[in-house]
């Protein structure tokens, strides 16, 4: 039946003619064949020899030859009747398979002829479906032209519909780029001013300003800029793919210096230990960027695991956050999508992308009410890998 | 998928080819005997063919069953004849006879006459050839030829009902020695 259903349809409608072929055919020709040997034997007439015979036994001469030839004549009929009926069947049955397999021929031409346009449609509409551009011309008359047509104007209107996503898509981007770098950037930009204010106002009143505040206010202004520095370093790595410096690096170690980074405001424990042959800097990068972000999703705690399998390590990091709500954890390593209020939607991208680019995977659950548990493995040796 | 299909009918067709073809299997020419004289060694061959009812009555008929019979060795002893065994319907008498071809042309033997058939058949499937006894080998083969239908105007192909047409075997001198 599976192999049935697997048949073209052509081939499909060849079968069933050649069964009913089978079917019909053969025992009608039987039929007709016994039937015609039947009569034939019936017009013989089986005293005619005894007769003949009788005839002989008082002849003479040349009606005793004349005879003779009459008697051999009805036997040759008599004995030769099955066998010529024999060799008309077989005549009659070459013909038949003979006829039989023109028509399949026929049969089989016609119906590729007719199916084709119908294929090619499938095979168009299978491209559509796929986001290809088809090329569906409009070639037959009836019903299968209004198909064709039908298929033309559904794929115009695909691809116009398709062009006005991507455009629309493209704008609801560029508008979210736009927002995320105005606020990230008037972040910093506002403490600026406000220092700036504070100085002008400070000389306009006549009150000068100390070589004390002097530094405090350049300190707070260096402290702004550093912020914008790397907010554009973000970018720019985000932008751009990463140039890759192999070194053994001890993941601990490394981790505990990003960790000790982050002061008093958030604990980690490291456990297990590995060193791999991979990008320092990079690693610093995504260990810094998660442990950010644990940070500023209100967690105080991390507790991070190393472990080592064949090939691979293994750095699950668990934090004691809020967590994610599942709703946004499909959209979480999209670029500047974010959850947090001060976040720029860079911090898990950025991450991402550098995690691949060191060949590596990262995954990240977050049951609700037990935080976020992201798990990052990286190659053992990043050279072999390559 | 489409190549079974094919492969299928394709084995249907020869099915049928093979069904519809007339029978040309090679049968057998059994060695009775081997008489060694001073020079020539004289070997006695029987043409093992099947016989039935529908032959009988073909015979019976008056249609002629023919084989043609070549013979030869290494040393140049070729013979070419037609044996055929026919029935005088009228008389109900059955003949044999032996035109030989080669070496000499339009030698016709006519055996003796028989009342049953039977009789004739077990002359006539005995065929005697003689041969140089210095040669290595010696072929002989009988071709069953088609029969003409005198008052019907056509030929029948009596291996159909025979099963088999040609016939053959070949002596080495070993195996003669033996």
């Amino acid at each position: 039946m599976r192999l049935w259903r697997q048949l073209e349809l052509e081939w499909k409608v060849l079968l069933l003619a050649a069964g009913l072929f089978v079917a019909f055919a053969w025992p009608v020709q039987r039929f007709v064949i016994t039937r015609l040997s039947e009569t034939l034997f019936q017009s013989i007439d089986p005293d005619l020899e005894t007769t003949l015979r009788a005839e002989l036994a008082d002849a003479e001469g040349g009606q005793r030859g004349a005879l003779k030839e009459h008697i051999e004549r009805y036997r040759q009929t008599r004995v030769l009747m099955p066998i010529v009926v024999k060799e008309q069947q077989r005549l009659l049955i070459a013909l038949s398979i003979g006829l039989f397999m023109l028509f399949l021929l026929l049969a089989l031409w016609v119906l590729k002829r007719l199916t084709r346009p119908l294929k090619d449609l499938a095979r168009a509409v299978d491209r559509i479906g796929k986001g290809e551009t088809a090329q569906v011309a409009r070639v037959s008359e009836g019903a299968l032209g209004i198909v064709e047509q039908a298929v033309v104007n559904l794929q115009e209107e695909l691809v116009a519909l398709r062009e006005q996503a991507r455009m629309q898509g493209m704008e609801t981007a560029w508008k979210d780029i736009a927002r995320v770098m105005a606020h990230e950037i008037k972040n910093p930009l506002t403490p600026i001013r406000l220092t700036l204010d504070r100085m002008e106002e400070r000389s306009g009143s006549g009150r000068g300003v100390s070589n004390e505040d002097l530094t405090k206010f350049l300190t707070r202004i260096n402290a702004q800029v550093d912020m914008l520095e790397r907010l554009v370093d973000q970018f720019r790595s985000f932008s751009r793919e990463p140039e890759v410096r192999l070194a053994a690096v001890d993941c601990a170690a490394l981790l505990r210096t990003v960790a000790d980074g982050m002061g008093r405001s958030l604990t980690t424990t490291i456990e297990g230990a590995a060193t791999i042959q991979s990008d320092p800097y990079l690693l610093q990068q995504i260990f810094l960027n998660l442990l950010k972000n644990s940070l500023d999703a209100g967690a105080d705690r991390v507790s991070a695991v190393i472990g080592t399998g064949v090939g691979a390590v293994t750095i699950a990091l668990q934090d004691n956050g809020p967590g994610i709500p599942p709703a946004h954890l499909g959209r979480i390593w999209l670029p500047y999508v974010t959850f947090m209020k001060n976040g720029s939607g860079l911090g898990l991208a950025v991450v991402k992308q550098l995690v691949e680019t060191l060949r590596g995977a990262v995954s990240l659950v977050s049951p609700p009410g037990q935080g976020v548990r992201i798990t990052l493995t990286f190659p053992t040796d990043l050279t072999g890998e390559n | 998928m489409l190549e079974n299909v094919a492969d299928g009918f394709l084995g249907l067709f020869m099915f049928f080819a093979h069904w519809l073809s007339p029978g040309n299997d090679r049968g057998e020419i059994r060695i009775e005997a081997v008489r060694e004289l001073k020079t020539r060694s004289v070997l006695e061959c029987f043409i093992s063919f099947e016989w039935n009812e529908r032959m009988s009555d073909l015979i019976d008929a008056g249609i002629p069953m023919r084989f043609r019979i070549l013979s030869y060795s290494d040393r140049g002893d070729s013979t070419l004849s037609i044996r055929t065994l026919f029935c005088d319907v009228g008389e109900y008498t059955y003949y044999i006879s032996d035109s030989l071809i080669v070496p000499a042309i339009d030698s016709v033997y006519v055996s003796k006459e028989y009342r049953q058939i039977y009789r004739a058949l077990r002359e006539y499937r005995h065929v005697m050839r003689s041969f140089a006894r210095s040669a290595s080998y010696f072929q002989i083969e009988a071709v069953l030829l088609p029969s003409r239908v005198s008052h019907l105007n056509r030929s029948i192909d009596m291996s159909d009902i025979c099963g088999c047409r040609r016939f053959a075997t070949r002596v080495i001198s070993k195996q003669r020695g033996k």
